[in-house]
């Protein structure tokens, strides 16, 4: 029954409304039937604990009758006269009797019919009233002449006789529903069944019980509780019923079935005010893939066309790669950056469709703002030549090596969208500007335009966090705003109508690498040796360093086969000698690394477009050569000194360096590198090791202490600038606690203990 | 109210009626009224050696403090022919006592030399006698603590510790205890602690600085106190610490020593002079009566004869024998009301302490 009760197929709202009322119609009979068998184990339990509680309270009152008797006699025993007697003889006793039997009239004389009082010996001392067969004999034990019971010594006793339906009576007074045991049934009280009267310990007594009866209240008030509760739950419950259904109905029911019919008769959806948080949401998703259906199947087609222009796009880069020794350097580097960048735009487009994250697969990376901003820039001159658009930089001279973290096909993404929109804005043509800077920790990429504009409501609308609907935002602007957000950096608009439009964005400062060539140091003595295939490269060498430095041109040696070159400088050993080297050579089996490998000089330095290759980093760093990005030559700031102390050799290298203000770790550092044959270089303070660190190999391991006093570097600012300076292992030598995660240049950071002990 | 008080009386008036009608009642002129501690004469033989010697009953009334003595002595004086009173309470009655008429007296010519001596050089009057010596000394408890020979008394207390001790209800008693703590102690030389006549004042003070922690309890009785795991001592007469140790199988010890011990007196006096009360008075300090009060007290008799067969007693016969003539004499007390009220004031204070 209750099984096809509940199997009402539930497989629409009806059904499920239905089921709803049958549950909460089983639960109400299962309360009700619950609360009727509490009722009845209730009255069952206090049916059978009736007769406990009647012995109960006749104890409880038999025990107060005899504390109320006990406690008179106690003011008796206690009197002197009393006391006196005890101790008198039968002469002062006849003579003191009428003053103890005056006494004795405190006591009830109703309840007390007679009392007697002995010594130990057997000796009768006092008799009063008359004996009856119901009776209890106490000692009076005394301290001095103090009743008590626990120390005193009991020498006489006290016999109380009464009268038994006194007592019951007596008991009848302490509890109105104790009585002497008529028709209803009887309890059989043994009256001194303890081993105490009171306060007095019992020698002696009758063997006599009374029977008496106890009247119990009747139930009448729990039943009529009972029946008044479970009124009143039928009602709470009938009324919880149909608040349940109520609710359910509308908020859940009605809604549900009103969206399913819009659905199913393809009306726009409308949302009700009393639509759950839930619902709401749901509608909205609805409201949203109905609006969005045109955008999705336009997804579905952009993925198919990324996905098949690929293999034409791979055929054209063959040929173009197959026919490069027929274009300049720079119109190859243009072609191939152009593939590059069709490739990862299709790739990633066919990445988006199939809902892989492409991003994820590659990690941030250090990219040259200044160089992303020529290519794309380069791109877009290409893209929008025949729409009268012109395209100016603006790099602070600072700006040109600015380095940032990021993903590189995401960061051209940013910024090429974000030209596009610059130049939709522009139907008519115009100028966009694009200019870098330094501002603080940040780097400042603004793009400008002489556009539209925009309004100022609707460039708070497309910042906000959550744009409304009428937003109409871009795929770029979000594109941006997602990707600025997952790099901590910052994107602002301002624009005014008719005039233009500035975005900026903003992008944390990262640091810059040991291996990044920022600036040329020469030698007002020594020698270059240029070694490129493309002739403008040489071009542009000759002009800085003999039309700019003013360096004569007998010192400047142009090589453009690689051979040739190592075949030179193996002939020859002129000295200091700075090699400026391409990593690229057409028709050639060698690369630039490879070249300077095997050649010794001052100062290596690979130039090349190649820049942010990871495996061509790896290899400079091992080689101890520089890498300056091919784009940034004309930019790169170069200067003329003396003679600089030569290098340390290989025949009496420092095996590690270590600075510290404190006298006694130089000494403790100095003392163990004799006893472990170390060779150590130790200096006091961090300028005195600047001043002579070019002595030094760039992976000389260096330890610097963290505090140098007041007003004084800190080791870790002044790691830093050994880190920019080229140093790589660097440590801080520190009894602090330092977030070593904060200080990503540093090897690690150590105790003051030195790590060749 | 007045019918509830006349109800009372009928009701007395009727009890009355049926008590003497009972065996309560007797014939007074058959009596000899005595007033005596509680217990000293007790042995029934007592009281049939007067009957058969004198032809009278004995009435015995008892007391157990020398200040209840008093009270009941100056309340009821008429009412006895012979009394039996510590020579502490003799100072307190003597002037209210009569002196002529009795050559009572005569029985001391048969003390022991030692007893008689001390008798007749103190000018008792001749109706009042020695009835019984007892040494006043500790009973201890070896579990808790020793007391040596020569022990100071400040010492034996420090050593009881905060276990429980029972000090004898007397002011007089008291007041000889810290005499002698005071005088055997390194703190005899301070003049704030004694009287005029040299005893150490019955103060509050003075009583605390020698129980020191000690758990103290006032009583004469034997009480349930001795029965504890914690009694450590009691200061009392030497009777009743021999019949404790006895009846009670307790490893208790009982000391004798001139720094902590003295010689206590009961006498015995004829205060109405009827032959009858002469007799009894006679034949109550006779060898034969004061043997039986010293086989149920363990207390001396003048007479001073090893009398009791058990050899606790014999042992302290022979240690008071040897001892005698070292040991002082209480002497009675001038002003036992004075006494009393100084008493009063220190056992109100150790209800306080002890209520705390």
């Amino acid at each position: 029954m209750a099984i096809s009760f509940f199997r009402a197929k539930l497989n629409d709202l009806a059904s499920f409304e239905l089921y709803i009322s049958r549950v909460l119609v089983l639960l109400s009979i299962t309360c009700l039937l619950l609360a009727f068998a509490v009722f009845l184990s209730t009255l069952y339990v206090l049916k059978s604990k009736e007769d406990d509680t009647s012995i109960e309270l006749i104890s409880n009152a038999n025990r107060l009758l005899q504390s109320n008797l006990s406690e008179q006699i106690s003011i008796i025993a206690n009197n002197q006269d009393f006391i006196n007697y005890l101790k008198s003889g039968p002469v002062s006793r006849q003579e003191n009797y009428s003053e103890i039997a005056w006494l004795m009239t405190n006591l009830d004389p109703k309840l007390v019919i007679g009392i007697a009082v002995k010594s130990n010996d057997g000796s009768n001392l006092f008799s009063y009233g008359e004996a009856s067969d119901f009776f209890v004999n106490f000692g009076l034990c005394y301290m001095g002449d103090r009743l008590n019971s626990t120390f005193g010594i009991c020498r006489h006793s006290m016999t109380v006789y009464m009268d038994k339906s006194e007592y019951a009576a007596y008991i009848n007074r302490i509890n109105k529903n104790i009585s002497i045991c008529g028709d209803r049934k009887c309890i059989y009280l043994i009256p001194f069944a303890d081993k105490k009267f009171g306060s007095f310990p019992i020698f002696h007594t009758s063997e006599a019980s009374i029977q008496l009866g106890y009247k119990q209240p009747r139930q009448y008030e729990f039943v009529f509780f009972f029946v008044f509760f479970v009124a009143l739950m039928l009602i709470l419950l009938l009324v919880s019923m149909r608040f349940v259904r109520n609710i359910i109905r509308l908020y859940l029911v009605d809604p549900i079935a009103s969206m399913q019919e819009s659905l199913r008769s393809g009306k726009k959806l409308t949302k009700d005010t009393r639509y759950l948080l839930e619902l709401s949401y749901l509608l909205k998703t609805i409201t949203q893939y109905q609006n969005e259906q045109i955008s999705i199947e336009l997804g579905k087609t952009i993925a198919q066309v990324a996905h098949d222009i690929r293999s034409p796009l791979i055929a054209m880069q063959t040929f173009v790669e197959s026919s490069a020794d027929k274009l300049d350097e720079q119109d190859r580097l243009f072609l191939r950056n152009t593939f590059q960048r069709i490739d990862e735009i299709a790739q990633n487009l066919v990445a988006r469709y199939k809902g892989n994250v492409i991003e994820s697969q590659e990690k941030n990376q250090l990219l040259l703002v200044a160089i992303a901003i020529f290519e794309i820039l380069n791109e877009k001159r290409v893209e929008y030549k025949n729409r009268q658009i012109t395209f100016e930089t603006d790099i602070d001279g600072q700006a040109y090596f600015a380095l940032i973290q990021a993903h590189k096909t995401e960061f051209r993404r940013i910024l090429s969208n974000l030209i596009n929109n610059a130049a939709n804005a522009m139907p008519d043509g115009g100028m966009i500007k694009v200019s870098l800077a330094s501002d603080g920790v940040y780097w400042n990429i603004v793009i400008q335009d002489q556009g539209v504009g925009i309004s100022h409501e609707r460039i708070q609308d497309l910042l906000a966090t959550e744009p409304s609907a009428q937003a109409k935002i871009g795929l770029g602007l979000s594109h941006a705003k997602a990707q600025l957000t997952a790099l901590k950096g910052r994107l602002n608009i301002q624009s005014r109508e008719g005039e233009g439009t500035c975005v900026q964005i903003q992008l944390p400062k990262a640091v810059s690498p040991a291996w990044l060539c920022q600036s040329l140091p020469l030698s007002r003595q020594g020698y270059i040796a240029v070694v490129d295939d493309d002739q403008t490269i040489h071009d542009t060498w000759n002009t800085k360093l003999v039309t700019q430095l003013q360096l004569p041109a007998d010192r400047i040696f142009h090589f453009k086969i690689p051979q040739a070159f190592i075949a030179w400088r193996l002939s020859e050993s002129i000295s200091p000698l700075t090699i400026l080297c391409d990593y690229e050579f057409m028709n050639a089996t060698e690369n630039g690394l490879d070249v300077l490998s095997q050649v010794n000089a001052a100062q290596k330095i690979l130039v090349t477009s190649h820049y942010n290759e990871e495996p061509i980093i790896q290899r400079c760093l091992e080689l101890g050569v520089k890498l300056l990005p091919k784009h940034l030559v004309p930019f790169m700031v170069m200067s003329l000194e003396e003679n600089k102390p030569a290098p340390i050799t290989n025949d009496q290298p420092y095996d590690l360096v270590f600075i510290d203000n404190e006298p006694y770790n130089i000494d403790m550092w100095e003392r163990f590198a004799k006893v472990k044959k170390v060779k150590l270089k130790t200096y006091a303070s961090t300028e005195a090791f600047w001043q002579e660190k070019d002595r030094f190999p760039l992976a000389t391991p260096i330890y610097i202490d963290q505090d140098f006093g007041e007003s004084q570097e800190m080791g870790v600012a002044f790691s830093r600038r050994l880190y920019e300076a080229g140093f790589t292992e660097l440590y801080i030598a520190t009894g602090y606690m330092l977030p070593s995660d904060e200080y990503t240049w540093l090897k690690g950071i150590v105790s003051k203990k030195p790590p060749f002990v | 109210m007045t019918k509830i008080l006349l109800t009372r009386l009928v009701f007395v008036i009727l009890s009355i009626s049926i008590s003497y009608a009972g065996n309560l009642r007797i014939n007074t002129q058959n009596y000899v009224n005595v007033l005596s501690w509680w217990g000293y004469l007790d042995d029934p033989r007592i009281a049939k050696q007067v009957e058969n010697q004198c032809g009278v009953k004995l009435s015995v009334d008892t007391y157990d403090t020398n200040e209840e003595f008093i009270k009941i002595y100056e309340k009821h004086r008429q009412r006895y022919d012979v009394i039996i009173f510590s020579n502490l309470a003799y100072g307190a009655i003597k002037n209210n006592l009569a002196t002529n008429k009795s050559k009572l007296y005569e029985v001391a010519y048969n003390y022991y030399p030692y007893f008689k001596n001390y008798y007749f050089s103190h000018s008792y009057p001749q109706n009042v006698v020695f009835f019984t010596h007892a040494m006043m000394g500790f009973m201890y408890n070896p579990q808790i603590l020793e007391i040596a020979q020569g022990q100071n008394i400040f010492d034996i207390f420090k050593n009881a510790g905060s276990n429980y001790a029972l000090i004898v209800d007397d002011p007089a008693e008291v007041r000889n205890l810290l005499t002698l703590s005071y005088k055997t102690s390194e703190k005899s030389w301070s003049k704030d602690i004694y009287d005029n006549e040299g005893m150490a004042k019955l103060s509050p003070e003075n009583f605390f600085d020698v129980i020191q922690k000690t758990h103290v309890f006032i009583t004469n009785d034997f009480n349930q106190i001795y029965k504890l795991k914690n009694f450590a001592l009691s200061f009392m007469w030497s009777g009743d610490a021999l019949l404790y140790i006895k009846s009670s199988h307790k490893p208790y010890r009982f000391i004798l020593d001139p720094k902590l011990s003295y010689v206590c007196t009961d006498l015995l006096a004829q205060i109405k002079f009827s032959p009858q009360a002469n007799c009894v008075a006679k034949v109550l300090d006779s060898p034969t009566i004061l043997s039986y009060v010293e086989n149920s007290t363990y207390y001396f008799s003048p007479y001073f004869q090893d009398s009791v067969p058990d050899p606790s007693f014999h042992n302290l016969y022979e240690e008071t024998k040897r001892l005698l003539p070292n040991l002082s004499w209480i002497e009675p007390v001038k002003n036992f009301a004075k006494d009393n009220q100084e008493w009063e004031a220190i056992k109100l204070k150790l209800d306080e302490k002890h209520g705390d």
